[in-house]
């Protein structure tokens, strides 16, 4: 029998990790483009973390499950994930990543932390503008 | 502001006294100005001519008088417009639409799955749509528009990754961000500031 080797995700957030960022709103995206907008990547109002999931060594079926799980506890329709590097989340500036399993949240769930030193609107709509364009570039867009 | 000039497409000629402001036209009730229609008719003549725009899947003379598509049409001098082409307002026509089916989409908390506020500043979305198209027609004819997750409708142009403006419509603020070239930036402007963001529109090209 062979054992597929499950991975222990360690505690801080490495550059190599892949995020996935789900979607659902067919408004988040564009499906004839393959273009993410930037509202996928905008934290809550008065917010400034980002949910995301660590789904290094997942396959696509683990990502959409877990997906599917989070739209039940939001209730809301899964229509779409993406995904962004760390090391790229970290080289926008004011950006890191941190592990946040707290509150029952899932194992691998982590948040994009925006370090501003006061919520800015229009600064964190910059920020999203960037993180959608990386997405968008590494042409991760699943649409389901 | 008073209006005269005639409603309807020469089939239906009306005329609109020019002894009344447009907030008094837009909430008379339609029988007043046109005898034709019932008295029983529910409709005041700005829901009429409303529900007549939403049904329209061609432009009709009558469109060029309306800009302002909101539950108070207003109506301007048909002369300001120099074309008579029927297909003149389209691109505006479809603005609007888009504008309102996002609305419609949007109107609850939490649509976007992570406790989005429900879209609201409508009708700040559609009159700067209108802006932009008596500005210049080209301005709209490349936007994309978008709900966020504030309750804002955001205008963007986008050229590439590195060519791009947004622009977030709030009742007494215009959010912007861009990027041309190395050069980026976001901030706020007051409405009356529009005039220097819609110069940019126009660099991203």
């Amino acid at each position: 029998m062979i054992f597929k080797k499950k991975t222990k995700l360690s505690k801080n957030v490495q550059n190599d990790e892949p995020l996935a960022r789900y979607i659902f709103s067919k408004n988040n995206f564009s499906k004839e483009n393959k273009k993410i907008k930037r509202n996928a990547f905008m934290p809550p109002k008065n917010k400034n973390t980002i949910s995301v999931i660590r789904h290094k060594d997942c396959s696509e079926v683990d990502i959409l499950k877990i997906g599917k799980i989070m739209g039940e506890n939001r209730s809301a329709s899964l229509k779409a994930y993406c995904s962004v590097l760390t090391k790229e989340v970290r080289e926008i500036n004011d950006l890191d990543v941190q592990s946040d399993t707290n509150n029952n949240q899932h194992k691998r769930h982590a948040n994009i932390i925006i370090n501003l030193p006061n919520y800015d609107s229009a600064k964190i709509r910059l920020i999203a503008n960037k993180l959608a364009i990386i997405a968008s570039n590494n042409k991760t867009l699943r649409i389901l | 502001m008073i209006a005269t000039q005639s409603l309807f497409d020469t089939k239906n000629s009306l005329s609109v006294s020019s002894d009344k402001t447009l907030e008094a036209i837009n909430n008379q009730p339609l029988n007043q100005y046109d005898k034709s229609v019932s008295p029983r008719t529910p409709y005041t003549l700005s829901e009429y001519l409303f529900q007549r725009y939403k049904k329209l899947n061609k432009i009709h003379n009558e469109m060029l008088m309306i800009l302002h598509v909101s539950s108070n049409l207003s109506f301007v001098n048909k002369k300001d417009y120099k074309s008579s082409e029927s297909l003149y307002l389209k691109p505006l026509i479809e603005l609007h639409n888009k504008i309102h089916d996002i609305y419609d989409e949007t109107k609850c908390k939490g649509w976007d799955g992570y406790g989005a506020e429900p879209i609201e500043y409508l009708e700040e979305a559609l009159q700067f749509a209108t802006d932009l198209f008596s500005e210049s027609r080209t301005l709209i004819e490349s936007v994309d528009i978008f709900p966020e997750n504030d309750g804002c409708f955001c205008f963007e142009w986008f050229k590439s990754n590195n060519r791009y403006i947004n622009i977030s419509v709030k009742n007494d603020k215009l959010i912007y961000t861009y990027k041309f070239g190395k050069n980026e930036g976001c901030g706020e402007k007051t409405p009356e500031g529009k005039q220097k963001l819609i110069e940019q529109i126009k660099e991203v090209g």
